[in-house]
Parts: C-alpha cells; sequence; structure tokens
C-alpha cells in the first residue's frame, strides 16, 4: 500500500509514518510525508497512493476545500484532525474515517483496517461525492445517484441516466457510501431508494427495475441476500 | 439609535409645548396704562384733594419719579366701557410708600409715607387697590399718588416699575400660572441637580456632570429670585438685595452655560475660555447701569459664547454637536425676539430642553458602558477560547503523548512551558491592560512551545525602551500566534520588536517571518481581538497596520504616550 501523509506538525508527522510503518507492515510499498499542501498536491498528481493521511488544519489552506478535491480522487482519505467538531462534515464530504486528536496507535490502526477491509461498511454515509471533470471539481449529492457501474479502475455515477466519471473504484466507492446502496452485481452498486421491483427472466436472470424503467443485472450469488433485503 | 431619536423628538415637543405655555401665560382684559403724571416734590399732604390746582406742577414720565424724596403725583384716567368690571383695580409698582387716592378719596395706603427716613415705612413694591363700583364710572378721575422714597439706596434701581388700571382676576390668574410654571420647572432643575450630583459621585465623576449640576441649580435659583416678587412680594427696600441676587445668579448661569459645553466636549483651553468669559461679563455688569439691560447683555453673551462653542465642537466633529448648535441657534433667535422676557422663564426652558438632551446622552453612555462590559468580557473569554481551541490544545496534547513514549524528558519540559503559558493567560485574561514587559514574557513562553513543536529555534528581540509601556493583554503575543498558525516559520528564525518612542506617540513594530508559499497570514479572529483590545483601551486614538514585505510580515501599533 502506498500511503501519503500530509501533516505540519513535524512530531505528530513522524509518529504517525512510525505507527502507520508498524500497522501495515511489510504490505506498505511506500510511505510520503509532506508538511504543506503544495508539495502533497505535486505527489498526488506523479504518484498514484492507496491512502491519505490528512490534517485538515495545514497551514494556508481551507481544510474543506483541499477534501473537495482530494475525495475525488482514486484513494481512500482519513483525516487526522484535533477539530473533531469537523468530523460530521468531514465525512458528509466522502472520507473514509476520521481520527480525533490526540490519538492512540489503536484507533489509528482501526482507520487503517477499514482501508484494508473492503467489505467494512460506513453506517454513517456521506451526504456528497466529489467528482472531478475537466479539472474542475464538482459535488454530487448521493441521495440522487441512482447507481454506479465499474469502469476499469474507475466508476461511473448515473443520475437520471447521465453518467459521472468518479477516480475510485467501485469497491472503494462502496465503503464510503451510505447502506441504502447495494453491491448488486460484480459491476454494479444500486441505490435501493430507487428500486420500483425486482423481476425474473428467461434462463434465471434476475433484474432490478428502477423508477426510471432502468433495468440492471443482479449477480446470481448475490440475488437472495437483495430479494431479502426488498422483502 | 433609534430609541435615542425618539427621546430627542419628545423632549423638543415637551419643550414647545412648554414655550407656548409660556407665551400663552400673558394678562387679558382692557388695562389701561400710565406712563405719566403732574409731581410736586415734598410731602404733600393735601395731595389727595380732588379740587386741587396742580395745573402748574411739572409733568414727567413716571419713570424719572425721584430716589429718596417726598412727592405727589396727580394725573386723569379717562374710564372706558371696557374697564368696568366688578374686579377692577389699581395695580401700582413702586419703590415708595404710598397713599392712593381717586378722586379725591383714599383708595389704600401702603407702608407709611414719611418725610424723611425715620418717618417712613416702606411699602411693597407691588401692590393692588381695588376701586370698587361706586369709584369706577365712565369718564375721566382724578388720581393722585402721596409717596416717599427714602428707602432707595441702590442708584441702579428704577423707582417706577408701573401703573395700571387692571382686571384683577386676569391678573389673578396670570400670577396663578406663572408662579405654577415656574415652580414646576425650579423643581425640576432641583431634581435634576440633585440628580447630576449623584451622577457626579456614584458614578462617574465628569467634570462636566458637575458643571451641569451647577449649571441647574444657578438656573433654579435664578428662577426663584426673578418669581420672588410675584410670588411672594416684599417691601421695596429689599428689592436692591433681591436684584443683586438675580444679577449674581445670572452671571453664575452665564458662566456656567458655556463652561458646561467646554467641559461636555473636552476642548482644550478651558481657563483661557472661561478667563474671557469672566471678563466679558465682567464689563456688561461694570459699564451697564440699568439691570434689565445687564440681564440682556450677559444672556445675549452667554448664548453667543456657548453657540460658539458649540460651533467649533462641531468642526472638531464632537458627538452631539451639531444638534447642540442648533439648539442654541434656536435659542438665540427666541432671545433676540423677546431679549426682555428671556430671563424670566425663556432662559429656564431652554435649561430644560439641555437637561433633557443631557439625559439622553447620559442614557446613551450607560448603554455604551454596558455594551462595553459586556464586550470586554467577551474579549476575556475570547483570548481564553483562542489558547484552548482544538488546534493549539489537542496538538500539544497528542504532542505530550508522543513525548512520554517517545522522550519523557522532552515532554516534562514541554508540559512545563506548557502550563507557564497558560497560567499567564489566565492572569491575563483578568486585566484591561498588562506591561510590555509581561507581554514580552508571554510572548517568550509562546515562541518557546512553538519551539518544540515545530522542532525549530526561535526567539523574540526586543530592540528601545520597552519600559513603562502599557497594551491590552496578549496582542503581540495574538500577532505572533498568527504568525504560527497562518504561515510556516522557517527552522531559524528572530521576531523582532521595536519599541519607537516619540515625546507624544508610542509605536510597537513587530516584524515577523512571512512565507509567500503559505497564502494567507492574519487571521480575521486575531486581527478583531487586536482591534477590539485596543479600542477598548484607547479608545480611538490608535492606528493599527499589518503588512507583508518580501519575507517580513510587519505589524505597527501606534498609540498616544501614557503620562
Amino acid at each position: 500500500m502506498h500511503v501519503l501523509i500530509l501533516e505540519d506538525e513535524p512530531v505528530i508527522a513522524e509518529r504517525l509514518v512510525r505507527q502507520i510503518s508498524q500497522i501495515l507492515g511489510e504490505r506498505l510499498s511506500k510511505l510520503k510525508a509532506f508538511d504543506n499542501l503544495g508539495d502533497a498536491q505535486d505527489y498526488i498528481a506523479e504518484q498514484s497512493i492507496d491512502l491519505l493521511c490528512l490534517d485538515l488544519n495545514i497551514k494556508g489552506a481551507n481544510g474543506f476545500d483541499m477534501l473537495k478535491t482530494l475525495t475525488a480522487s482514486s484513494f481512500h482519505t482519513i483525516i487526522i484532525s484535533a477539530h473533531t467538531d469537523e468530523a460530521v462534515r468531514a465525512f458528509e464530504y466522502g472520507v473514509l474515517d476520521f481520527v480525533a486528536k490526540p490519538f492512540t496507535f489503536d484507533r489509528l490502526q482501526k482507520a487503517v483496517d477499514r482501508v484494508l477491509d473492503t467489505n467494512l461498511r460506513q453506517d454513517y454515509g456521506i451526504r456528497y461525492l466529489s467528482v472531478k471533470n475537466s479539472g474542475i471539481v464538482k459535488l454530487i449529492e448521493v441521495s440522487q445517484i441512482e447507481y454506479v457501474l465499474a469502469s476499469g479502475h474507475y466508476s461511473e455515477l448515473v443520475i437520471n441516466k447521465e453518467k459521472q466519471l468518479h477516480h475510485k473504484s467501485i469497491e472503494k466507492l462502496l465503503a464510503l457510501l451510505p447502506p441504502n446502496f447495494e453491491r448488486i452485481h460484480r459491476s454494479y452498486i444500486v441505490n435501493m431508494n430507487m428500486v420500483v421491483r425486482l423481476v425474473v427472466k428467461p434462463g434465471s436472470n434476475y433484474e432490478l427495475i428502477l423508477s426510471d424503467g432502468t433495468e440492471l443485472p443482479i449477480g446470481r450469488s448475490r440475488f437472495s441476500a437483495i430479494k431479502e433485503k426488498l422483502n | 439609535m433609534k430609541p435615542l431619536k425618539c427621546w430627542l423628538k419628545l423632549s423638543l415637543k415637551v419643550w414647545l409645548l412648554m414655550f407656548v405655555m409660556v407665551l400663552s401665560v400673558t394678562t387679558n382684559g382692557q388695562t389701561i396704562l400710565i406712563s405719566e403724571a403732574r409731581i410736586q416734590v415734598a410731602g404733600q399732604s393735601d395731595c389727595g384733594v380732588e379740587k386741587l390746582d396742580d395745573s402748574n406742577w411739572e409733568v414727567i414720565a413716571l419713570r424719572k419719579i425721584p430716589r429718596k424724596q417726598a412727592f405727589c403725583l396727580r394725573t386723569s384716567v379717562v374710564i372706558g366701557p371696557d374697564n368696568l368690571s366688578a374686579t377692577t383695580s389699581l395695580s401700582l409698582s413702586l419703590l415708595a410708600a404710598s397713599e392712593i387716592y381717586w378722586d379725591g378719596k383714599l383708595l389704600g395706603k401702603n407702608g407709611k409715607v414719611g418725610i424723611a427716613r425715620d418717618s417712613e415705612t416702606p411699602g411693597n413694591i407691588d401692590v393692588l387697590f381695588p376701586i370698587g363700583n361706586e369709584l369706577l364710572t365712565l369718564g375721566s378721575h382724578q388720581l393722585a399718588i402721596r409717596a416717599s422714597t427714602f428707602f432707595i439706596d441702590d442708584e441702579n434701581s428704577p423707582v417706577f416699575l408701573g401703573l395700571r388700571i387692571i382686571d384683577t382676576d386676569s391678573v389673578h390668574k396670570f400670577l396663578m400660572r406663572s408662579s405654577w410654571l415656574a415652580t414646576f420647572i425650579m423643581g425640576g432643575l432641583l431634581v435634576i441637580t440633585i440628580l447630576f450630583q449623584l451622577f457626579f459621585w456614584e458614578y462617574h465623576r465628569r467634570a462636566h456632570y458637575q458643571v451641569f449640576s451647577l449649571l441647574c441649580l444657578s438656573a433654579s435659583f435664578l428662577l426663584l429670585a426673578e418669581k420672588w416678587r410675584a410670588m411672594f412680594g416684599y417691601t421695596y427696600d429689599f428689592h436692591p438685595l433681591r436684584m443683586y441676587l438675580v444679577m449674581s445668579f445670572t452671571f453664575a448661569v452665564c458662566l456656567l452655560l458655556p463652561g458646561f459645553y467646554l467641559t461636555y466636549y473636552n476642548i482644550g483651553r478651558k481657563v483661557l475660555c472661561l478667563a474671557i468669559t469672566v471678563f466679558l461679563l465682567g464689563c456688561s455688569l461694570l459699564l451697564i447701569g440699568d439691570y434689565d439691560n445687564r440681564g440682556i447683555a450677559m444672556f445675549l453673551l452667554t448664548l453667543l459664547l456657548s453657540l460658539a462653542v458649540n460651533l467649533y465642537a462641531l468642526r472638531l466633529r464632537k458627538l452631539g454637536a451639531r444638534l447642540n448648535s442648533l439648539f442654541m441657534l434656536c435659542a438665540l433667535i427666541v432671545f433676540v425676539n423677546s431679549p426682555t422676557d428671556f430671563a424670566e422663564d425663556r432662559f429656564s426652558l431652554t435649561m430644560f430642553i439641555i437637561v433633557l438632551m443631557m439625559l439622553s446622552t447620559i442614557i446613551r453612555e450607560m448603554k455604551d458602558n454596558r455594551m462595553q462590559s459586556l464586550a470586554s468580557v467577551r474579549l476575556e473569554a475570547e483570548l481564553l477560547k483562542r489558547n484552548l481551541q482544538p488546534h493549539f490544545l489537542m496538538n500539544s496534547l497528542m504532542l505530550v503523548i508522543e513525548w512520554i513514549e517517545q522522550k519523557p524528558d522532552v515532554a516534562a519540559s514541554f508540559v512545563q512551558a506548557l502550563a507557564e503559558e497558560l497560567r499567564m493567560l489566565v492572569k491575563f485574561s483578568d486585566l484591561s491592560s498588562v506591561t510590555l514587559g509581561e507581554e514580552v514574557q508571554l510572548c517568550e513562553r509562546h515562541l518557546e512551545i512553538m519551539a518544540y513543536r515545530y522542532n525549530i529555534s526561535c526567539r523574540l528581540d526586543v530592540q528601545g525602551d520597552a519600559t513603562g509601556i502599557s497594551i491590552p493583554p496578549a496582542i503581540i503575543h495574538t500577532q505572533i500566534e498568527n504568525c504560527f498558525s497562518h504561515n510556516h516559520v522557517p527552522a531559524d528564525s528572530t521576531f523582532k520588536l521595536a519599541v519607537n518612542r516619540s515625546t507624544k506617540d508610542i509605536e510597537l513594530v513587530l516584524t515577523t517571518p512571512y512565507d509567500k508559499k503559505t497564502k494567507a497570514n492574519g487571521s480575521g479572529i486575531g486581527e478583531r481581538y487586536i482591534l477590539s483590545r485596543l479600542t477598548e483601551k484607547f479608545g480611538e486614538e490608535y492606528t493599527y497596520r499589518s503588512y507583508a514585505d518580501e519575507n517580513r510580515w510587519t505589524n505597527k501599533i501606534k498609540f498616544k504616550a501614557q503620562l
């Protein structure tokens, strides 16, 4: 795993480096720490990272502007901040976890475990997903999303039949999306609030019909779980 | 501001209402004014005889009646149909003992007429003799007054003050209304005198409260002295004493009114201005013989001087100067319209409106003070809150945890430095000002903590003499804190505090490292705190500038040197 730390207090940055190395052990492929946003952004542009540990109060930067851009990226973000009052908002913007300062080794480990365990779902749910399109970041309200379609390493968010490319994989998005989003297929996550009914097609193929008439396939292994949820 | 405007509008309405009342307090009915008569000096015992031949007597204007003499005045009065009232009287205001004869019949005696001082008993200054229906007939009547004026010692007092045939009812009504109004105003002014004494001793020792209290007291006494004659009367030998009192209180009032505005606006060279006022008022007293004209001159002077002070204050943009100038101008117009009446009632009413204006000013001051004390509490809370904010406190605790695990000795030193800074901040939060030395100590503690936190070396270099300077708490500290919160501080940094003194001003210049790469320096909250604290301590008598150049951030605070 390729981890980047953005923290302007050197002693805390050292602690993060030491403890994340310890938690990830051999799973850590590369670890880099920066104390300013400019250097970190340059690094992110050049390198493909898996996890960003971010302090929201970096000098000379607006934490939430920064967050909006970063959460549109392919990697997961964990906030490490003294401002616990900002946690709810941070989650709404699509961070995987919020570690309050001062933190212990165990708390940090729990946060990193969320990155490693793709089956672990958030129970609080994000409100927005930021998407980057031609360099412009815009926020999409999660409740408007009908379904998410896997697109290679990326995903496509479908709203009113329009597709928005998101840089996170479908697995990473599933970890962030609220519980009403279900993985129904290897390539599909659906917003269950948009589902009208379940239909059986010839050849034991199952499909979900959404309110706008869209038909989405259900993976065989997932059928019984989906049916149970709909009931 | 809204309630204040309503208050002023209300006070203006009250003033106008009372002004109209004063104007309406006039006698009505047909009055016959008698202003000249034939005179024969010497104690004529047959003065009242109807058929006395007075054809060769000298005719004089009554205002030229001689002092220290016994004399007889004779004139004829023509009674018309309008004067045939059951309550028609003869009203005589004369500094004399007198006997009044109507068609040869004695109407009444006032004191005892004598041929020398020892044989005279002074009469009342104002007397009213009912004429009676049997004597009051249409046509010409013979009026004779036998009088002596041996108790007039004052050269300036006019002897004759009025001789009229009047309707007693309307005169009584006039006196009642005039006395009621005067008593009301006098009482009001006395209450205000006490109120402003209480303000001065119990609320705020401001010179203009004391001057205003004395002004109200003098105005009240002046009104009492003016109205004493109409309300209580006295024998004419007391007239010079009363006039002396009227002049004294007029002098006091005319000196205190501009004096009040001088202290109210806190205008410089008060002593010189007051000396000029005393000189001009003194000239009026010495150069003008007649009491009425002295009073007119003094009131004209005081209104002009007060207007001048207000206009000067307006130029200096003092609060309330516009309204007060306008009001003084109105008072001056009222004065010019009827100068002789001004001393009696209108000045009191002018005082009344000044009182209302003063009260509204004080209410506003009290409100401001309350807001200021609330603001002060807020600032204290803000100082503590800023230093208990999560970014500072939680990061510091994080460092403590890290060092306890990794470098326990550093943890101990850091906690020590942190405790010391927090102790100082708690102490500072209770104060509205600290010495520059104390502030520097606080800054040094903060730099020590920051050196630990960022693993850098930083120091505060104080240039110039920092002794004897008092500033609001934690303002330099806030500037240094801002530098760390919004800016990247290099590993080896010197913060410079230059103390520049001139005879009048003190300038504190703090230069801090500035990294252009970090976008923002100067937090809104920190700067607001600094400005609020500076305003609290120095009012508007300070300047604050904060700007960046190549690699330094400069903060300049300039304020007046305290004596």
